[in-house]
């Protein structure tokens, strides 16, 4: 069944948790975030709940999860309050988890999700809230044992959970993209979904098309990737469908996605009341947030991928596709920017970007690989593309040797002899000398077969090096080729 | 060598060299071999350590470098963390747990010179009112034998009061300084909360618990406080600045408030001791002015159900996985917690982790611990418009002297002990218990109460009175 039964609604809310890039752990001295430590590298007492020791807040923390909710146009709490949740594991050494229950630091706001079409749909944030992340059980290193990796437990973390305003898989997907590029936008955190830095997971239930009711739900734990988010609601939607087709009902309990067989499976029931026990904790006393505070972190806000979606548009004239795949990153959309405006052609700015520059970061094979160009250079390529000067396909030879050098693309050009030959005599030379060696070809080019002309512009273009203005190399065959017919026609006649 | 010698003597002894640290150190260790097998005072003593200690501060004191405790014994508390040194918190399952670390008043206190001297008992995790729950064995009361020292800082002030060390170390969640100082006849000092780091004292109530002393005098109890104090980074709860404005500054003569109402139930005899020491202190001069306080056994219930529901949060992380003693027989990870933590507790403890525990759930219709938090800000409330009227307030530090080891009490009788001591931690209020008397050759304490930041005022307000009586320099026969 790939099709979902179109008499049946879902409703789809996320819970996602980003680690915070602190440098610091949520409360202790030990330095966050190394994933390429040693187990228990990086454990202080604090950390490992030494009897004694106590937790003091990272600012730091604070500030990157009130600049979140200024982002979603979030509420901000007057006071930070943290709360202690009570659970027995042997990787959370205090026994229970420093969260905040009661008063999350950001309350409702507002997601916009933007669609490629340019149209958008607003998610309502429920709640973003801070919390300290657990160490790692590892069960498969020793057999019999389980070992303890306690570098994890503190790091930070913002939970992020929207009201249920997803209706399908694709568009949970998408937003899961948005939220993480808007993370990476804001410096938030590293949002590098293979290490866990961003975990996602996800509330779905079904209704009838139309009805306003909420069906039970399950929740699907640990989707870490936007095709692994979408698969699973897809598996999902489709077994609901299936329990409610056949009059059965939907079991409230929490599943997991296996992403090799594609499908979900029962963890465990979804228990109404899980007993944690909260209550405000005693060790950190609650922090008032100023309003001069909040004032201070706003007016520090970089422009928001929105509002620079929407001024590209405007103002560059951009299709709202080009407008967002060029925002969902800030890199990009800066070297966008500071490119067209440079060189005055934001269309082919924004085909360059999309197209070469985002296949070479690709090649690197990193998203967030840095972006090696500069706009200067970016924009002198596009120029010397446009008069002509580079062809096409030189012009991405030349982004490759730019890439990671600061080198002047004019100097580069005169070293590598790369600029297009657009010397008329010169490649009717050219023309003429690859036609004499093809004569026993001229014949069909004569009667129409129109794709030998490639391969005779290709010959012209390697016998150049590549350099001559392709139009114009096309221009002096068929110039030739036409002489020659009207020669031959000639000869006939007589 | 008397061993009953303030801080400011024997500082005079070393400095005039007419007896060296090692000579000292060594006085009070065999003091404390000659008699500690009676008391019980100490849990741990590395008498080859403090020597080597004390020759350290022998030889640093010869190049001219003093600190102001330089060569003075300290004893610590079992709940306070000292580096490489076994911090059980007198509990079965801490039995083995060697602190990697120093808690901040330990380093506050050696910085300055002070001799580590070992640990003293306590009630395990400092929960008790009679040093009897410890896991290695109770403390008997120095002035009687039969008798408890009171608790749970029962260890530091039966070994004050045996002249085993000067001063030792307490910790006050709702009274644990000040009742065993008033069964024991010393001084007993719980600073106002947050003026004391609690970094490296293992957390019973973080709210209530507040580091203090056990010395002979408040003179004593005056400088340990100022080297003891400050802001700890480390310590969210610890107060930030120190500037004067928020302390309250010394003067004298006083307003004192005293509650009559209080003396209601007591014993005759204890009410007298109670009023000799406010014609004492009227008789230095301070006017005495009647004041109602809260209703007791209402501060004394939410007390208890916010003491217990912290300790069941902090004492989650007692599990046997990361330190401590871990159950031998266990089949799965639940199995593990449940005898680990069966094993490794006693009664009392189980007894408020279980209550504690309850409080704390959804399951408790009665919403406990919103109702108890809404009594401690009435009692709050109530000693902040005291504190409009009057300096500061006169009150028992216990309701009776120390009582027999065999005597039989519940446990409602024991936690009763704690009526007259625990609004002050409810409120985060300073107070010291100073001896007023003795009562069929027992020791009582009387309770001077400050306003928040009043630390100073009430350590002078006793100094003057002990300038004025004698009942401080009393000591037990040994």
């Amino acid at each position: 069944m790939s099709e979902i039964d179109a008499s049946w609604e879902a409703v789809i809310g996320l819970e996602v948790h980003v680690q915070l890039n602190t440098r610091t752990k949520l409360f202790s001295r030990t330095l966050n975030g190394d994933v390429s430590a040693t187990p228990n590298q990086y454990a202080n007492l604090v950390d490992l709940a030494y009897p004694g020791t106590l937790p003091v807040l990272n600012q730091a923390a604070l500030t990157h999860a009130i600049r979140f909710g200024t982002a979603v146009d979030g509420s901000i709490a007057r006071v930070c309050l943290f709360e202690r949740k009570h659970y027995f594991y042997p990787d959370l050494p205090k026994g229970y988890q420093i969260s905040q229950y009661s008063q999350p630091i950001v309350g409702s706001g507002l997601f916009t999700l933007w669609f490629e079409d340019g149209q958008t749909k607003a998610i309502r944030i429920r709640q973003a809230h801070l919390e300290e992340d657990a160490g790692k059980s590892i069960h498969d290193w020793l057999p019999n044992s389980t070992v303890l990796d306690f570098n994890r437990a503190g790091t930070p973390l913002l939970e992020i959970v929207t009201e249920p305003d997803l209706r399908t898989p694709l568009e949970a997907a998408m937003f899961l993209r948005q939220l993480h590029a808007l993370v990476i936008w804001l410096g938030l955190g590293s949002g590098n979904l293979n290490e866990g830095a961003i975990r996602c997971d996800a509330n779905i239930s079904l209704r009838p098309q139309g009805n306003n009711s909420h069906g039970t739900a399950c929740e699907l734990k640990n989707l870490n990737s936007f095709k692994f988010l979408k698969n699973a609601l897809q598996y999902e939607i489709e077994r609901q469908v299936t329990v409610l087709s056949a009059g059965a009902t939907v079991q409230r309990e929490t599943r997991s996605y296996d992403p090799v067989s594609g499908s979900t499976r029962s963890m465990r029931p979804k228990e109404k009341h899980k007993e944690y026990r909260y209550f405000p904790d005693p060790d950190l006393p609650p922090i008032p947030i100023a309003e001069r505070t909040i004032a201070q972190i706003k007016s520090s806000m970089p422009e928001l991928p929105a509002t620079v979606r929407n001024r590209f548009v405007r103002d560059f004239d951009l299709a709202a596709d080009h407008a967002y795949r060029l925002t969902l990153e800030k890199p990009l959309a800066e070297l966008f920017e500071a490119t067209a405006k440079l060189c005055k052609d934001p269309q082919a700015t924004a085909n360059w970007i999309l197209g070469e520059v985002t296949a070479l970061r690709k090649g690197k094979q990193s998203l967030t690989q840095d972006i090696a160009i500069s706009a200067r250079q970016l924009s002198q390529l596009i120029e010397r593309v446009t008069d002509g000067t580079l062809s096409v396909n030189n012009g991405k030879d030349l982004l490759r040797k730019l890439w990671e050098t600061d080198l002047d693309l004019d100097q580069i050009m005169k070293t590598q002899d790369m600029a297009q030959i657009s010397d008329r005599d010169q490649i009717s030379n050219w023309a003429k000398r690859v036609i004499e060696e093809n004569e026993e070809l001229i014949p069909k080019l004569l009667a129409g077969e129109e794709k030998l002309y490639e391969y005779f512009i290709g010959q012209v273009m390697s016998l150049s090096q590549g350099k001559a203005n392709p139009q114009l190399v096309r221009h002096a065959l068929e110039t030739l080729v036409l002489a020659e017919y009207k020669h031959n026609s000639a000869k006939n006649y007589d | 060598m008397d061993p009953y010698q303030t801080l400011e003597q024997l500082r005079q002894l070393l400095e005039s060299k007419q007896i060296s640290a090692e000579e000292l150190c060594r006085y009070f260790l065999d003091r404390i071999a000659q008699f500690d097998q009676q008391t019980n005072c100490f849990v741990s003593v590395e008498p080859e350590q403090v020597l080597a200690e004390a020759r350290g501060a022998d030889k640093t004191r010869d190049q001219g470098i003093n600190g102001q405790l330089s060569g003075i014994p300290v004893a610590h508390k079992d709940n306070f963390c000292v580096r490489g040194q076994r911090t059980s918190c007198c509990s079965n399952l801490l039995r083995t747990f060697i602190s990697p670390y120093d808690a901040t008043i330990v380093k506050n206190i050696s910085k300055e010179g002070g001799i580590y001297f070992g640990k003293t008992n306590m009630d395990e995790f400092a929960m008790g009112t009679s040093n009897q729950t410890s896991t290695w064995g109770p403390v008997r009361n120095p002035w009687d034998l039969s008798r408890v020292p009171g608790g749970s800082s029962g260890g530091s002030a039966a070994a004050v009061a045996a002249g085993f060390v000067p001063v030792a170390t307490g910790s006050d969640t709702g009274g644990s300084i000040r009742q065993p100082a008033s069964f024991c006849g010393v001084t007993g000092f719980k600073p106002t909360y947050g003026r004391l780091s609690r970094y490296g004292m293992i957390a019973f109530a973080s709210s209530l618990d507040q580091a203090g002393t056990l010395t002979r005098t408040a003179q004593d109890a005056a400088t340990m406080f100022r080297i003891m104090q400050g802001h700890d980074p480390r310590d969210a709860t610890s107060e930030a600045s120190w500037s004067d404005d928020k302390r309250v500054s010394v003067k004298h003569p006083l307003t004192i408030g005293y509650a009559a109402s209080l003396l209601n139930d007591l014993d005759s005899e204890i009410v007298a001791r109670i009023e000799g020491s406010r014609e004492t202190l009227e008789r230095l001069g301070n006017k005495f002015k009647d004041v109602e306080v809260f209703d007791q056994d209402l501060a004394l219930s939410s007390y208890y159900i916010i003491s217990c529901a912290e300790a069941s949060s902090n004492l989650a992380r007692f599990d046997g996985i990361r330190y401590g003693t871990r159950t031998k027989s266990a089949s799965s990870i639940q199995e593990l917690y449940e005898n680990t933590r069966s094993q490794g507790f006693g009664d009392e403890v189980k007894r408020r982790l279980l209550a504690g525990t309850y409080f704390l759930s959804t399951n408790s219709p009665e919403n406990y611990v919103q109702k108890a938090q809404k009594l401690r800000r009435m009692v709050y409330a109530l000693y902040q418009e005291l504190f409009q009227k009057v300096d500061v307030v006169l009150a028992p530090s216990a309701p009776s002297t120390a009582f027999r080891l065999d005597e039989q009490l519940d446990s409602t009788d024991m936690y009763r002990q704690d009526r007259f001591t625990v609004p002050v931690n409810l409120c985060g209020l300073p107070a010291v218990s100073i001896p007023c008397g003795l009562v069929n050759g027992l020791p009582i304490g009387v309770q001077l109460i400050g306003p928040q930041y009043g630390d100073e005022l009430i350590l002078d307000v006793a100094y003057r009175f002990q300038s004025e009586t004698s009942w401080h320099l009393h000591r037990p026969k040994l």
